[in-house]
């Protein structure tokens, strides 16, 4: 087991968000947490890669305790979280973006060929090397949020809904990089309110509403459902 | 003898100087770095008055705190506006060029041996020509600066500017010009500044620029924040202490060269020192809490929430509105950001007594709309009528006043603030949120004071919070604290709720309850409008429910009818 | 003709100055939202550094390079023993600023009380006239608009393409973010401050080649650092460069038709004037 969360309580500034919340994510494996807009769930990602304080439960990452670890700290244990907004350094060019990325946590060596393979899963970025971050669209901006990510080369990504303001053909191929990713060993804790896209990639999903995790379910199931109104 | 009186009247005047930045600095939360320059414009103006009219040195001073709050307000008005480090930008380079003017303008201030033969200050004969005989003078000044002080902070008027110090945001969307606030305050700090300028240079005689440098101004902060922000008798203790700390070190034997450098690495030490281990200062600002308690009407007999509660009776505000049909309308109304058309020609009625949802996939514009017709955003095109008027351009803090409030989804109560000041601060049309109402008519202020602690009450009740009036809301639980937010919505005693995702960070077991509330408020006559992620929410409350997505309103429907769709199913879920 | 062009002249050597000054306070400020207003302290600081090691008898250039990394060591220990405590305990920009104000109140008694109030000249460094036509300036003028300008030069080579600069350009720009991918953004903050310090001591040498340095330079330097980067523009360093040229030569121009006194005044009514128009500064973004 790669990541286990358990009973875990969070809030901040006085209000509880999440309640007790249970979710475990295999090596490898694919698993989307899906559920209305503040549920609970990017505040679920961000208490487990250490930017919020958890209030009582337990998180274990590769059987270790990270509690109260910070952000730093898991980025070089493997444990990436990708922003769904504000996810780049708008002042700064598409290449260094990447490369700060890879310094921040010291790990310059290979750049040149981790670069290479983002620049192979994202071409795109490849010719916009030279170009400001903000001068990026909406949809290369998500390409280079998860490039920044996977360069680093995590054992698992934590994406907060990747599809936020993509058009459909974009979705798509957002989709496609999300299963190569997946299919190159890296594991992937996915929030999305592109609730379909979410259960046609995962193996397992978890729901969330107001706070609680309300089900989870095989890939299989989910797909069978009729309608989905019923979960949010 | 004389010594002594002297000591005396330097500390008088340090502790007006103190209490009025306090106004400036502890309850408008502003950072006034030119104190001193206001301090010694008074003096000269009232020197100046005083001695080409020859008249009482009376008019001089009044004539020196109406001129200098109405520049100094003037000046600041659009720095306050900004951002906060945008005063202290202000301030300070206005200190700077009043200091350098007062040195350079020889044929006015005299230049840097200043103006002599300033007039003494007499009246009725009685002339305050020494130390001692000016005491009585210096005593009345500061018991009327003191007076001032004590009834403003301790007003509906101090009240709104704690607000403000808590959440700006919040305190405009009960209803109050945030600007207006800080701006007032401000001036009335500087007028007594100034007010305090001029008793001074008619008990010294003499007005020069040494009294108005930035360490001066420097030095009254130090005060305040010694004795305590926000706390009138903690900038007494203040000043006195940094008055005597000086005239101790004068007894120091060689130490008169040293004495300025001195004195201000004492204060700067102690400025840093208790920033850092004692931000509240000597005397904390909530300090008279304890021994002072507001009785509430029946606090005793409070009720928990029963359904009969939220029946209200109508006021006759609310009459006006008694009917039904379409009471706010909102047309072609758009809202770009950059290239992004987040609201795209959308349009909307609110009926009375009904609760209309927003519903949509994220990013879909729902909450652009809400600050759209909460006048927290300006539309780009469009109008919004409500009850028959137009009010598209209306700012945010005139929209209560008119009967459309609006809640948060992150609460926004006031923390430090009591429950029941809470719900006070949201009561509309004051008397005594204007300084000078509060002065010019206190009996209107207390009697309507009154009238409002009873109505407060009366939708804590509703809430079954009437037991908390007297606790700091901080102190509540998280459901309380919703439930205080919805009190202090319903004080407004607004028309029309819009209330902002409801059900964000509520205990999952409460939300019937709040659905329960909601509810309750639409039998009572109020027109709801939610957004709300909860769809469960959504289909427990809503009447109508509109299916927003990029920027347009697509369908509207009962929940059930829009659920059944699949072609909304698609645009929320994704294909 | 010739006043005017001898009063540019002037314009554009303080312009430099107070363009580097600009840019010193501008990076802490453009960093870490500090209104940083101990940074007047530095600047007397490193002034007096510089003197005292000269009076060591340690030689002009390695007494400058030792002032400077005091200079510099001084603004890190401002950042990392002041400010860092209060920002853990989240306090707010108020309280940080008074603090400030604190250090600068303090340490500028402190240098009172132990070298007394006497102007000190830094001596030893050549000056000679110059003339170009109707036009004269010195050898220190000259050296000083070369000098600020290859610092200012330096400085953007340096955010623009180092390791350490890309990691200050990330923080100022995308805090959060900065702190998800690994960055600590504490000892940015230090950096940050250390790099400011180190250009303000070298704006402080400047000015004491010049003019004789007295306990309360400080205040004056400060003043002119912060409305340079409010005029310049919040958030954009380039905005602290081009509103530091445009004070030094308003500042100086003015002379042809005001008294000198009304120098401040002047820079003031610009100051106002832009804040009136344009909130967010001449080359900065719009204010939220």
């Amino acid at each position: 087991m790669l990541l286990e969360v358990r009973n875990l309580d969070v809030g901040y500034q006085g209000k509880q968000v999440v309640f007790g919340a249970s979710l475990r994510v295999d090596a490898g494996e694919f698993v989307a947490l899906i559920g209305h807009n503040g549920a609970g769930k990017t505040t679920l990602l961000k208490t487990i890669c250490g930017y919020l304080k958890t209030g009582s439960g337990d998180v274990r990452y590769r059987g270790e305790d990270i509690r109260n670890l910070s952000p730093a700290v898991n980025v070089k244990k493997g444990l990436v979280f990708v922003h769904q907004e504000k996810s780049l350094f708008p002042n700064l060019s598409v290449l260094e973006n990447l490369q700060l990325a890879a310094y921040a946590i010291g790990k310059a060596y290979n750049l040149e060929q981790r670069l290479k393979e983002v620049y192979r899963i994202f071409p795109i970025l490849k010719d916009r090397e030279k170009q400001m971050a903000n001068t990026l669209s909406g949809g290369q901006q998500k390409q280079l949020a998860v490039g920044m990510a996977i360069l680093v080369e995590p054992q698992l990504l934590l994406l907060d809904e990747p599809s936020l303001g993509l058009s459909p053909n974009l979705v798509k191929d957002l989709g496609n990089v999300l299963k190569e990713i997946s299919n190159m060993g890296t594991a992937i804790l996915l929030v999305e309110q592109n609730v379909k896209m979410a259960i046609s990639l995962a193996q397992r999903i978890y729901v969330m509403r107001t706070g609680q995790i309300i089900l989870e379910d095989t890939h299989e199931n989910m797909m069978k459902r009729e309608s989905l109104w019923d979960l949010f | 003898m004389e010594y002594l009186a002297h000591t005396l009247n330097l500390a008088f005047i340090f502790v007006i100087l103190t209490v009025s930045l306090n106004l400036i600095l502890g309850y408008g939360g502003m950072a006034s770095m030119a104190h001193a320059a206001f301090f010694c414009i008074g003096g000269y103006i009232s020197a100046i008055v005083t001695m080409n009219l020859g008249c009482n040195f009376l008019i001089g001073v009044l004539t020196a705190i109406i001129a200098t709050a109405a520049v100094g307000g003037a000046l600041s008005a659009p720095f306050i506006k900004v951002q906060e480090e945008y005063l202290i930008l202000f301030t300070i380079a206005f200190q700077m060029v009043v200091y350098h003017l007062m040195l350079s303008l020889y044929n006015i201030t005299g230049g840097d041996s200043g103006i002599f033969g300033v007039p003494a200050a007499s009246l009725f004969g009685y002339t305050a020509d020494t130390p001692a005989r000016f005491l009585p003078f210096m005593a009345a000044f500061l018991f009327i600066v003191y007076y001032v002080a004590f009834k403003i902070t301790k007003s509906p008027f101090g009240r709104v500017l704690k607000g403000i110090r808590e959440d700006e945001k919040a305190v405009s969307s009960l209803g109050k010009n945030v600007i207006k606030f800080k701006v007032i305050i401000f001036m009335v700090g500087t007028g007594i500044a100034a007010g305090a300028g001029g008793v001074f240079a008619h008990y010294t005689r003499f007005i020069s620029p040494t009294i108005g440098s930035l360490d001066q101004s420097i030095l009254i902060i130090a005060m305040v924040v010694l004795g305590g922000t926000a706390n009138l008798g903690g900038s007494a203790l203040g000043a006195f202490l940094l008055i005597i700390i000086p005239e101790v070190l004068n007894f120091l034997p060689g130490a008169s060269d040293l004495i300025v450098p001195l004195r201000g690495f004492i204060y700067g030490a102690l400025l840093i020192f208790f920033m850092r281990f004692r931000p509240e200062g000597l005397i904390p600002e909530y300090f008279h809490l304890r021994s002072r308690k507001r009785t509430l009407p029946g606090a005793r007999t409070g009720k928990q929430p029963a359904d009969d509660c939220l029946h209200f009776s109508m006021t006759s505000e609310e009459k006006m509105f008694n009917r039904t049909g379409p009471i706010l309308e909102v047309k072609n109304l758009s809202k770009s950001f950059g290239g992004l058309r987040a609201v795209d020609n959308f349009f909307m009625s609110l009926d009375k007594g009904k609760i209309t949802a927003l519903v949509g996939p994220n990013g879909c514009g729902k909450t652009t709309a809400f600050n759209l017709v909460t006048g927290f955003l300006k539309p780009d095109k469009g109008q919004i009528h409500f009850a028959g008027k137009e009010i598209t351009n209306l700012p945010a803090y005139k929209m209560p006043h008119i009967g459309i409030a609006r809640s948060w989804q992150d609460i926004r109560i006031f923390q430090g603030m009591t429950v029941m000041d809470n719900l006070l601060l949201a009561r509309q049309s004051q008397a005594g949120e204007s300084v000078i109402r509060l002065f010019i008519m206190p009996w209107r202020v207390r009697r309507e004071e009154e009238e409002n602690i009873k109505k407060a009450f009366f939708y804590l009740s509703s809430m079954g919070l009437a037991e908390k009036g007297s606790e700091i809301a901080r102190n509540l639980s998280y459901a309380e604290q919703k439930l205080l937010a919805i009190a202090r919505l319903l004080a407004t005693e607004a028309e029309i709720l819009l209330l902002d995702e409801p059900s964000s960070g509520v205990d999952p077991n409460w939300v019937k309850q709040f659905m329960q509330i909601i509810r309750g408020l639409a039998a009572s006559g109020k027109t709801i409008c939610i957004v709300e992620h909860n769809l469960d929410l959504v289909r427990g409350v809503s009447d109508t429910v509109y299916f927003m997505a990029e920027g347009q309103k697509i369908a509207q429907g009962t929940a059930e009818q829009l659920m059944a769709d699949p072609k909304l199913g698609e645009i929320y879920f994704g294909v | 003709m010739g006043l005017f062009l001898q009063l540019l002249t002037r314009g554009i050597i303080t312009g430099s100055l107070y363009a580097l000054l600009g840019v010193s306070w501008g990076i802490i400020y453009n960093t870490t939202r500090t209104f940083h207003f101990a940074h007047g302290f530095i600047y007397t600081f490193a002034s007096y550094s510089i003197l005292v090691f000269t009076w060591m008898s340690v030689p002009l250039i390695p007494s400058l390079l030792l002032g400077l990394f005091t200079a510099t060591l001084a603004g890190c220990a401002v950042e990392y023993f002041a400010y860092l405590p209060m920002r853990k305990k989240s306090a707010s920009q108020l309280s940080i600023f008074l603090t400030a104000m604190g250090i600068m109140i303090a340490g500028q008694s402190l240098i009172h009380l132990v070298f007394g109030p006497d102007s000190r000249p830094l001596e030893g460094f050549p000056e000679h006239v110059i003339s170009l036509g109707t036009v004269t300036f010195t050898t220190v003028d000259l050296f000083t608009v070369l000098l600020c300008w290859i610092v200012i030069v330096c400085l953007f080579a340096f955010l623009g393409h180092t390791k350490a600069g890309m990691m200050i350009r990330a923080v100022s720009s995308n805090p959060e973010k900065a702190t998800f991918i690994g960055i600590d953004s504490r000892r940015i903050f230090v950096l940050v401050f250390g790099i400011g310090s180190l250009l303000v001591g070298i704006a402080a040498f400047l000015s004491t080649i010049d003019k004789p340095a007295t306990p309360n330079i400080g205040l004056g330097a400060l003043l002119i650092s912060f409305i340079t980067v409010f005029l310049g523009g919040v958030g954009r360093l380039g905005g602290a460069v081009l509103g530091g040229i445009i004070l030094g030569i308003a500042e100086s121009l003015v002379i042809m038709v005001l008294p000198t006194e009304y120098k401040m005044m002047v820079i003031f009514l610009i100051l106002f004037l832009v804040v009136l128009i344009k909130p967010e500064g001449l080359l900065g973004k719009k204010i939220a």
